[in-house]
């Protein structure tokens, strides 16, 4: 989350440097976590022809092809992955709970759905239910946890972006956030759930 | 991000939001944008985050590299056949936990979520999840500072 922060508002990576131990252990996070990734590597490594992680099978792989995945990369790569899967998955189921809580209706139909399920039921069995999946795209279509602006760069060339001329080398960001509201795209877009049943069908037509 | 939100609203999908950076908000530019080799590059925004993983290659060809390494790990059968009976074993701890609380008066559904996605990816990364959902705390598992990132505090 510092990380995030920080690419935000950087001179606030300074801020490690002030003599609060409060401070510096928040902003030292990333360096430990770095540090807490050479357990992946070990245990990836550590039992023959068990899958300890999903490094594992990429280690596998790496053995016979040639060291394409370094240490280091999978230090980083397995630091970066509890970075982006946690926050970000827990803030927004949260919001699905609040958000089919508010919806008394909402949360019945589903309770049924998800009640006809058989107790031992799999993962794909959960795919083919059409409200629990409705509820779940849209959840992330209004509360997404990470709906800010993606940069990319134009290239060197220039681009024609919507009629306008952008020249090479331009910043050009693209908010989630926004796009998930476009009103062309989902008609009473600020309202959650205004039809649940047809947004997978509306999905499926703009083909996101 | 609500600031760009309201430019868009009252000057339409393409602003100039600085000198040199143009806010988009149009879902066909958007696609144009963000499909592969389209030309468009992350910009050096990605590089304040560190050394280059797969969320921040700029290189087109490193990136797809990088990124058909990890795709076997991250494959829907190999998930479901290796992983998904962890996940679903935590989910129903997380759930339980919930439960409990709740009827006991309150329950703090984003703390419980928080060791649960916690838990699971870090088993999924590292081998071994952190036990936060079991101790019911951020515990000594994980380093120190990291809990002021779980718990969202």
């Amino acid at each position: 989350m510092m990380s995030g922060i920080q690419t935000e508002l950087p001179f606030l990576r300074y801020c490690k440097y002030l003599p609060i131990p409060s401070i510096q252990r928040l902003f030292t996070a990333d360096e430990y976590l770095l540090e807490y990734g050479t357990r992946a590597i070990s245990n990836a490594k550590g039992q023959e022809g068990h899958t300890s992680n999903i490094f594992s099978t990429i280690l596998d792989e790496n053995e016979k092809d040639g060291s394409a995945l370094s240490n280091k990369d999978v230090n980083l790569e397995a630091g970066n992955f509890i970075v982006a899967g946690s926050d970000t998955t827990a803030i927004t189921l949260t919001y699905l709970i609040w958000a089919v809580l508010k919806q008394p209706r909402l949360q019945r139909d589903l309770e049924i759905e998800v009640q006809a399920l058989a107790p031992d039921f799999a993962d794909a069995d959960l795919e083919a239910l059409p409200l629990l999946n409705a509820v779940i795209e849209e959840t992330l279509r209004l509360y997404g946890a990470a709906p800010a602006s993606l940069p990319r760069m134009t290239p060197a060339r220039g681009a024609t972006i919507s009629g306008y001329l952008i020249p090479g080398g331009t910043t050009v960001s693209t908010q989630a956030y926004t796009i998930h509201r476009d009103s062309t795209l989902f008609p009473n877009p600020d309202t959650c759930v205004i039809s649940f049943l047809n947004l997978t069908q509306l999905l499926t037509e703009i083909k996101v | 991000m609500h600031y760009i939100h309201a430019l868009h609203q009252s000057y339409g999908p393409i602003v100039r939001i600085s000198p040199t950076e143009v806010a988009v908000a149009d879902f066909d530019s958007f696609r144009e944008i963000h499909k592969i080799k389209s030309g468009y590059l992350k910009s050096p925004w990605y590089q304040e985050f560190g050394p280059p993983g797969v969320f921040t290659m700029i290189d087109h060809h490193q990136h797809s590299k990088r990124r058909q390494l990890l795709a076997r790990g991250f494959s829907k059968s190999y998930l479901r056949q290796n992983w998904a009976h962890m996940v679903k074993e935590k989910a129903e701890m997380a759930v339980g936990k919930i439960r409990r609380d709740a009827e006991r008066g309150t329950a703090d559904v984003l703390k419980w979520w928080t060791f649960y996605t916690t838990d699971t990816v870090g088993h999924l990364s590292f081998g071994e999840s952190f036990h936060m959902l079991e101790q019911e705390e951020v515990g000594d598992r994980l380093p120190s500072p990291i809990d002021r990132r779980g718990t969202g505090c």
